[in-house]
């Protein structure tokens, strides 16, 4: 099916593009102290938030919002480039997979196009510039997709830029065995497996509960909040990447080191209890310093993400259906956070997200 | 080359009000403004605003600071979607000792059409009759230490005009911005007029602050919020809900909020008849100025490409916000140091552009109630303000040289992520740190926590008056922006008289607290205030090019603009002598309006 090609509107590219791709200044400011390394990244600050993925309304369908995402696609041509002839960006958006042309914006070095494409999924493309296959310059994000038709030279570089739109929950990231440490790790931080939450839930009336209510009796489920973390280490925190990749193989090595017996994800909790507590300490036998001086610090790091996945908007990732924000509201009244928040989520009669 | 009759940097609370009355007296006005236009729900083309109810949006996730030469250099950041990237454009501060400069996020409001009027708590407090003419206030006193004044580095000066000058331009703002409050109960003269819209029912945790405040001898009114509760025919914006707590630090996506694009901007540009007149260009980054003689000539910015352009004005309005105005002017000046940085006296002695930075002494109490808990994510961001400290017998009587203002904060730590973020911090540049660090909170410590703070505090903030002093100032510093050019240096500490008045006004914040509610249903009060933080700023980015009498005390005249110029006019905080003891936006606005009254008879 062709993509739904939108009117691309100049004041929207400029609102998005100026302050991230407008200057003069030739260094990598933004490259994290070597973190991003791959050509020309570092250069522009938040590459992450190219291409421009934004929430799609749609005043007949309710649904919408959840379901699509407006995407734009920029290209800025380099202060010292010629204009090019064209500008199309090509990738597993389309199912025809045929290209989808930018348009100049007004006399300016902004090349641009808005389509609308489903949410909760990856996509990868690539650049055409007068029709030689580029990755996207601005974007931190790229990886090997050699399974979509790759219009550069068999043989070439097989790495292609990409994106995700909102609710995606594709794992990026992590490995299965990273997701699965990571779950059991988040879980020892959030509220909701502790004692004094099981009985609060299991003691609460169902009869009472109405609405998006009484989903807390899921929340044994997970969160979301390591697609959240997935998502935030390959995007936006991409710099943090390394480190919880060398941390979680430490961790796996010290619980099979630990109890011999049991896979990672199946030793008790008494043990994820220990390992929380030497990681506070800063005193965990058996971790490698050489390989991760500070894992202290990756505690702390994990604290942090934690928080944000379990209580930050759905849409990135996290609070899977809203329900850290349904905990708090039932376990700590009069808390409201629905009066405020849009649809479905919240029961905004004015705010539509 | 185009020319306009005035060009105007920066389009927040200094320069909106002149477009706003310039075309209306038939000038034709440019305004440029560094940041996105980011538009309200109704205006917007895809039917969703782009500000959001968002935690993601009022602090992001982590950056990291690689600014060369920086103290805090690796250190982590959590800026706002619309505040600048520091690496590509940081503000550098250092104490008086100029010794470890970090990079900072303080000192940024926001960098959007509307300013820092779209992130502001929109607490919208008049100054007093004292705060325009604290020289004559304090001139003579006999129960000031002396050395508190004997400092020849201490400059007060009075206001070219006083409160009754100004007074007719603050009911302007009242009513065109569209603010929300009470009269009664302030001690400002209203003169018999009230334009305030009536404010909505307070949060219920207020009640404490309210008897607090009372308890302590004060007079309590409801906060002036530039925020609207009916419909507001002057900008044509229709009434809602806007109690939802994201408000400090968060554009309102419906636009209740007044803000200077919404209020005064949005207006002009949807009336047929005044539209042509002005024309608004954003995403452009005004990089210097040039003067022919006396005469600023040329405006030269990069447009949202970032290729170079140059207009011309009649007047030139430079209204970016205080640090940013006076790192342009200093920008120019050193482009032309013969000209435009002899007639500022640039890095000459007795040039006084960059000094008497100011910004407010500030501070506050805080506390949980036990056993209660309120939704304060239905709230704005203040409900109750007492004008006690800022009285001239209060003043008198404990023996400072000027007053504060005092506040409720009710949206603050109203939502989880903001409570994580503040718990154990005190600055911007601390967020997340206690959080991250306090290992305890886990499983039942979360609850425990939770239990602890979410709808519970209850906090109380001062806002008052800081000494102006020389040694105070900005200045270019050698670490560049995104497009080469230097940064702005603040080098700044507090004078030992704002820590005095610190002390004083953070013990009235404590006992409103302590006596507001019962023994036995708080926890212990915490108190304090920025004495020891000379880096903080609160956002209330004022002085640096102050106006005053003559050249010898000022960088301006009364009317703004600058001495040994024709055309050039700075309208933003940084024309202000001394810093009011409230949130200066209400005042910055105001005076913009008098100074648009006087160019319209000089264009």
């Amino acid at each position: 099916m062709a993509v739904d090609v939108l009117p691309t509107l100049a004041q929207s590219v400029y609102n998005q593009s100026a302050k991230h791709l407008a200057r003069t200044d030739p260094e990598a400011r933004h490259n994290y102290f070597g973190h991003l390394t791959s050509p020309n990244q570092g250069r522009f600050p938040e590459g992450w938030r190219f291409p421009v993925v934004e929430p799609f309304f749609d005043p007949n369908n309710e649904q919408a919002i959840l379901d699509w995402n407006l995407v734009t696609f920029v290209y800025r041509v380099e202060d010292n480039a010629r204009h090019p002839q064209t500008v199309s960006v090509i990738g597993d958006m389309d199912g025809s997979r045929n290209p989808i042309a930018l348009v100049r914006i007004e006399n300016s070095r902004y090349w641009a196009v808005t389509v609308r494409l489903p949410s909760r999924r990856i996509y990868d493309y690539l650049y055409l510039v007068d029709n030689l296959p580029v990755l996207d310059p601005v974007n931190t994000r790229h990886r090997l997709a050699a399974n979509i038709h790759n219009p550069r030279p068999q043989g070439s570089d097989e790495r292609w830029s990409y994106f995700w739109t909102d609710y995606c929950t594709q794992a990026v990231t992590f490995e299965l065995w990273e997701q699965i440490l990571l779950q059991r790790l988040t879980n020892h931080i959030l509220p909701f497996n502790s004692r004094e939450s099981r009985i609060f839930l299991e003691n609460l009336d169902p009869s009472k509960l109405g609405g998006s209510r009484g989903r807390v009796y899921r929340l044994d489920l997970s969160l979301g909040v390591v697609n959240y973390i997935d998502k935030l280490l390959a995007g936006p925190e991409q710099h943090q990447r390394a480190g919880y990749k060398v941390c979680l193989a430490q961790i796996n090595t010290l619980l099979r080191q630990r109890n011999p017996y049991q896979e990672p994800r199946d030793v008790p909790e008494e043990m994820y209890v220990a390992l929380y507590n030497d990681l506070a300490a800063n005193n965990v036998p058996g971790w490698n310093f050489n390989a991760y001086a500070n894992p202290s610090y990756f505690l702390r790091l994990l604290r942090r993400h934690t928080l944000m996945g379990a209580f930050s908007h759905p849409k990135y990732g996290g609070n899977s259906a809203g329900y850290g924000w349904d905990y708090l509201a039932e376990r700590f009244p009069p808390f409201d956070w629905r009066q405020g928040v849009e649809k479905p989520w919240g029961t905004s009669t004015e705010y539509r997200g | 080359m185009e020319k306009f009759d005035a060009v105007i940097i920066g389009s927040g609370a200094g320069g909106a009000p002149i477009a706003y009355e310039l075309v209306r007296a038939g000038k034709s006005v440019l305004v440029l403004e560094k940041g996105p236009l980011l538009r309200t729900q109704d205006e917007s083309p895809t039917g969703l605003s782009d500000f959001k109810r968002d935690e993601l949006f009022g602090y992001g996730t982590e950056k990291i600071i690689d600014v060369p030469g920086v103290a805090n250099r690796g250190a982590p950041y959590f800026p706002s979607h619309v505040e600048p990237d520091l690496n590509d454009e940081p503000h550098i501060y250092a104490g008086l000792d100029e010794q470890n400069p970090i990079a900072t996020t303080e000192g940024f409001t926001a960098q959007v059409v509307g300013g820092g009027t779209q992130l502001y708590g929109a607490v919208h407090l008049r100054f007093t009759r004292e705060d325009f003419r604290l020289a004559s206030f304090n001139q003579g006193r006999a129960n000031l230490p002396a050395n508190r004044f004997t400092d020849p580095d201490v400059s007060i000066i009075d206001w070219p005009f006083t409160y009754d000058d100004i007074e007719p331009y603050y009911l302007k703002v009242e009513e065109l911005v569209g603010l929300n409050g009470t009269t009664q109960g302030q001690l400002k003269d209203f003169k018999g007029q009230n334009k305030y819209q009536t404010p909505l029912a307070p949060n219920p945790i207020s009640a404490f602050a309210k008897a607090g405040m009372e308890a302590i001898g004060g007079t309590t009114y409801r906060t002036p919020l530039a925020v609207i509760t009916e419909d507001h025919a002057p900008s044509g914006r229709t009434a809602g809900n806007p109690k939802t707590s994201y408000v400090n630090r968060y554009g309102d996506p419906m636009g209740y909020k007044s803000n200077t694009w919404v209020a005064l901007l949005r207006p002009t540009l949807r009336d047929p008849a005044l539209a042509p007149l002005l024309t608004l260009r954003c995403n452009c980054h005004v990089t210097h100025l040039s003067a022919n003689g006396a005469t600023v000539n040329q405006v030269h910015y990069r447009d949202p490409s970032g290729e170079e352009q140059i207009v011309e004005g009649k007047i030139v309005v430079v209204a970016c916000s205080a640090i940013e105005s006076v790192r342009l002017l200093m920008l120019s000046c050193e482009q032309d140091r013969a000209n435009f940085g002899a007639r500022f006296q640039y890095q000459q002695s007795g040039g006084l552009l960059g000094r008497y930075f100011l910004t407010h002494c500030f501070g506050g109490a805080e506390v949980a109630l036990l056993g209660r808990r309120f939704d304060k994510s239905i709230s704005l961001d203040s409900d109750f303000a007492t004008d006690l400290t800022a009285s001239p017998a209060f003043i008198q009587a404990n023996n400072l040289w000027a007053g504060a203002a005092i506040y409720n904060n009710t949206s603050d730590q109203a939502l989880p992520l903001s409570l994580g973020r503040t718990h154990g911090s005190t600055d911007l540049d601390s967020l997340w740190q206690g959080f991250m660090g306090d290992t305890s909170i886990i499983g039942d410590g979360f609850n425990a926590w939770m239990d602890r703070d979410l709808g519970t505090r209850l906090s109380v903030s001062f806002m008052g008056n800081q000494i102006p002093w020389f040694r105070n100032h900005i200045r270019l510093h050698s670490s560049t922006d995104k497009w080469g050019r230097n940064n702005a240096y603040i080098v700044k500490d507090w004078h030992p008289h704002d820590r005095v008045l610190m002390d004083i006004i953070t013990e009235q914040c404590r006992r409103i607290l302590e006596l507001g509610i019962p023994a036995g249903q708080r926890s212990n009060i915490e108190n304090g205030s920025v004495k020891d933080q000379g880096v903080r700023i609160a956002n209330h980015i004022l002085g640096g090019a102050r106006f005053g009498p003559n050249a010898g005390v000022s960088v301006l005249d009364a009317s703004c603009k600058a001495w040994n110029f024709d055309n050039l006019y700075v309208t933003d905080g940084s024309c202000m002598p001394t810093s009011g003891g409230a949130n200066p936006t209400h005042t910055i606005e105001a005076n913009a309006f008098r100074v648009a009254d006087i160019l319209k008879t000089r264009i």
